[in-house]
């Protein structure tokens, strides 16, 4: 596995924090903005309704302004014209031509006419009418008079009932003799309501402009209705005024009629006399369709809806006075938050910049700064690596130098106290190992000087051909507790001992060498077994502290006469079989073990032995070998194996006990040491 | 081997159970050096299966040990193990009891 170092692990930590930290300066800086960009936009929003509230209403109160002057002046007029019946008989005659253009009248460009109804010629004038028009002409002056000028007013006009004749100050000298005004909307409405009225937008048939009139009754002195005066006002000059706003560039105007039809708008036709009522409606925009009701029922109000897709907000006021028109003022609202949009642009671009600059600072200082404080930080690490790596590789002379003042320096110290330990324990472990290697060492030089003590040597006697001898020993531990021995005490004499030392171990071996070289020494100083027994318990007995004691049995076999002399120090009763006889114990009272108590006697006894009479010795290693079910080889097994080779020779008996006990115990742990010894008389 | 030791006063009873071998006889051993102040000692074979010559000593030590302050009884020792106390001559020294 590929480890990343700790200095580049630092180094990204550092680097990544410091990141994060800047992207959230950064992404709370765009969300200030965000959020200050948005309340700008409300701000904005909030200023541009009361714009459009004040606009709308101005422009609502524009109108009633205008259209009341001439309303008033409509009034003034038809007053005028009723109150020249008051004085009607005294009244100047003031003569006008019908018909014709007359250069008296020119007044900055205006006319005076009098246009005839039903194509009546000028010779079709009775003195009675010419008289009537003569009188009536006076208002003429009025018109004349006109102290602001003719404005927005395209003409001025008066109609008598009685006669049908107009006469009207205009701009069009053209000679109408087909003119009857006593059919005409303006007329008639005017009639009917008593009173200054107003007329829908239409195209003037003299002028071909579209236009208004206003219009009022006169009367003659028995209140009878004597005709109309009216007042046509170019509609083109008050859509200038209306449609046109100043303060917007998306922004735009309009007013609509009682039937919801453009009264002012640039999307009506203003000339050309094709002038057709248009609905402001728009097909399919039902939101936008609504306002525009609510205009035509007289309401005021601002809302936020879409024409044509795009969001807009729209104010609206009534014209309350003259006219049943109401007014809008349209603006997107995109134009209206464009100021905070555009800001919150900027700002966001100059504060990234600022913050692209500062990153760029940030970055190369932190890469520097991380960069330090990372070596600093990995270095001592990076030492102390090197130092354990060179411990596990064996060298463990490690001097501290690293003084970092934290933790590291801990590290390093503990480090520095576990190598000086270790230096101590792998030499004092060094020494343990060679003082355990010793002591097997000598305990294998024991084992073997165990070993030699016994007679080991076979054919033990090759010069003697009156008997055969074989033993073997296999100690359970390393170092056994019994032994055998056999040795000629003179020419005609042979002893033979087999003993077990209670316990195991170095302890039970050395006690063993003494109890071995005690019988010996006793056995050849020509002392009978009893007595050579008897000695040896003494000695044995003497600073026993370990509380060890020795079963043993002693035969002395006088070699030309077959007499076995034999005690036994409570040792396992031997085997013999006498020639042409079965294996039988050769059982005596036992006597007490050897070291056990100082004063113990023991007894001798006698048997003769005879050509081909065999003596098997063992220890209780033989007959309490177990197997796995913890059951002891016993003395008839002992015997059986014995009786299956009797014929062998003293040698191979052994070995066949030996194996006879391995496929008994078939693979248990050995308990105790295995001892025999086996003689055999041949002559 | 297990050991199970009853104290009724200045008698101790100590039941051994198993084998007493080389292996084991250091447990009883440890037994019989605690015997300070016992007037009485009973060993109880009945559950004992084997006695190696390791456990003949411990019995030798318990022998030599209450001899000098009270007495040591042997009771419900099996064939075998009494066959090992008649050939070693342990039967001689030793208390059998009932």
């Amino acid at each position: 596995m590929k480890r990343s170092s700790i200095y580049k692990k630092l180094f990204t930590n550092i680097l990544a924090v410091s990141i994060a930290a800047l992207l959230l300066f950064g992404v709370a800086g765009i969300a200030g903005i965000t959020i200050f960009a948005g309340l700008t936009e409300d701000a904005l929003i909030e200023q541009m309704e009361k714009t459009l509230n004040v606009q709308v209403a101005d422009k609502a109160e524009f109108i009633e302004e205008k259209l009341s002057k001439y309303a008033s002046d409509t009034s003034f007029y038809a007053q005028y014209a009723s109150n020249l019946f008051l004085g009607w008989d005294q009244l100047p005659e003031r003569r006008i031509d019908v018909l014709q253009e007359s250069s008296e009248s020119d007044f900055e460009g205006y006319t005076l006419n009098i246009l005839m109804p039903n194509n009546m010629a000028v010779s079709e004038i009775s003195p009675d009418m010419r008289s009537h028009m003569d009188k009536l002409c006076n208002i003429a002056y009025t018109f004349e008079a006109r102290e602001e000028g003719m404005g927005i007013c395209a003409a001025l006009y008066m109609s008598s009932e009685k006669y049908g004749y107009t006469l009207m100050y205009d701009k069009f000298p053209k000679q109408y003799n087909n003119f009857d005004p006593r059919n005409r909307p303006w007329y008639i409405d005017a009639e009917a309501n008593g009173k200054v009225i107003w007329t829908e937008p239409y195209v003037d048939t003299v002028s071909g402009e579209l236009m208004i009139t206003c219009s009022a009754p006169f009367y003659d002195t028995v209140d009878a209705f004597a005709g109309v005066v009216g007042l046509d006002i170019y509609i083109a000059q008050i859509n200038a005024q209306i449609v046109n706003i100043s303060f917007s560039d998306s922004g735009f105007a309009f007013a609509v009629n009682k039937d919801g039809d453009y009264v002012a708008s640039s999307e009506i036709a203003l000339d050309g006399g094709d002038y057709k009522a248009q609905s402001a409606k728009k097909d399919g925009q039902e939101g936008y369709n609504s306002i525009i009701d609510r205009m035509t029922s007289g309401e005021k109000g601002l809302v936020s809806e879409k024409i044509d897709g795009v969001e807009c907000f729209i104010a609206f006021a009534p014209v309350s006075k003259n006219v049943d028109w109401s007014v809008a003022i349209v603006v997107q609202k995109a134009e209206i938050i464009k100021p905070a949009v555009d800001t919150g642009i900027r700002i966001t671009a100059i504060i990234i910049s600022v913050f692209a600059a500062v990153f760029v600072v940030i970055i190369f200082a932190v890469v520097l700064l991380s960069g330090k404080i990372s070596k600093n930080l990995s270095n001592p690490i990076m030492l102390l690596k090197t130092e354990v790596e060179k411990a596990g590789g064996g060298n463990l002379d490690f001097k501290n130098h690293i003084q970092t003042g934290d933790e590291i320096q801990s590290l390093a110290e503990s480090f520095e106290k576990m190598t000086g330990d270790l230096r101590g324990y792998i030499k004092n472990l060094a020494f343990v190992t060679a003082e355990k290697e010793r002591i097997g060492a000598e305990l294998n030089v024991a084992t073997q000087i165990q070993a030699s003590m016994l007679p080991c040597i076979f054919p033990a006697f090759p010069e003697r051909d009156e008997f055969e001898i074989y033993a073997s020993m296999q100690p359970a531990k390393e170092v056994g507790g019994d032994f055998y021995d056999f040795f000629l005490v003179d020419d005609d004499n042979l002893a033979v001992v087999i003993a077990d030392v209670s316990g195991k171990g170095v302890p039970a071996a050395l006690f063993m060498v003494i109890a071995k070289t005690l019988i010996k020494n006793y056995a050849q100083t020509g002392k009978n077994a009893a007595d050579t027994l008897i000695e040896t318990n003494k000695q044995l007995c003497e600073g026993n502290d370990a509380g060890l004691f020795v079963t043993a049995w002693l035969g002395i076999l006088q070699i030309s006469t077959g007499k076995l002399t034999f005690a036994n120090a409570g040792h396992n009763a031997p085997v013999l079989k006498k020639a042409g006889d079965s294996f039988k114990f050769l059982k005596n009272k036992a006597s007490f073990v050897l070291a056990g108590m100082e004063d113990t006697k023991y007894k001798q006894s006698e048997i003769m032995l005879e050509k081909d009479d065999m003596l098997f010795l063992y220890t209780d290693g033989v007959t309490e070998a177990s197997n796995v079910n913890e059951e002891l080889f016993g003395d008839s097994r002992l015997l059986g194996i014995l009786e299956s080779c009797k014929s062998l020779v003293p040698a191979n008996i052994l070995t066949t006990v030996k194996r006879g006990i391995d496929s008994f115990v078939a693979g248990e742990q050995q308990f105790d040491d295995i001892t025999m010894l086996c003689l055999k008389l041949k002559k | 081997m297990t050991v199970t030791k009853i104290s009724n006063g200045d008698e101790t009873v100590l039941h051994v159970e198993g084998r007493l071998d080389t292996v084991t006889a250091p447990v009883l051993e440890a037994e019989i050096k605690a015997l300070e102040g016992v007037k009485t000692l009973i060993l109880d074979f009945k559950e004992l299966k084997y006695v190696s010559s390791a456990g003949l000593r411990v019995v030798l030590m318990a022998q030599k040990i209450m001899a000098k302050q009270g007495s040591m009884i042997i009771k419900n020792a099996n064939e075998t193990v009494m066959e090992v106390f008649e050939i070693t001559g342990f039967s001689d020294i030793l208390t059998f009891g009932a």
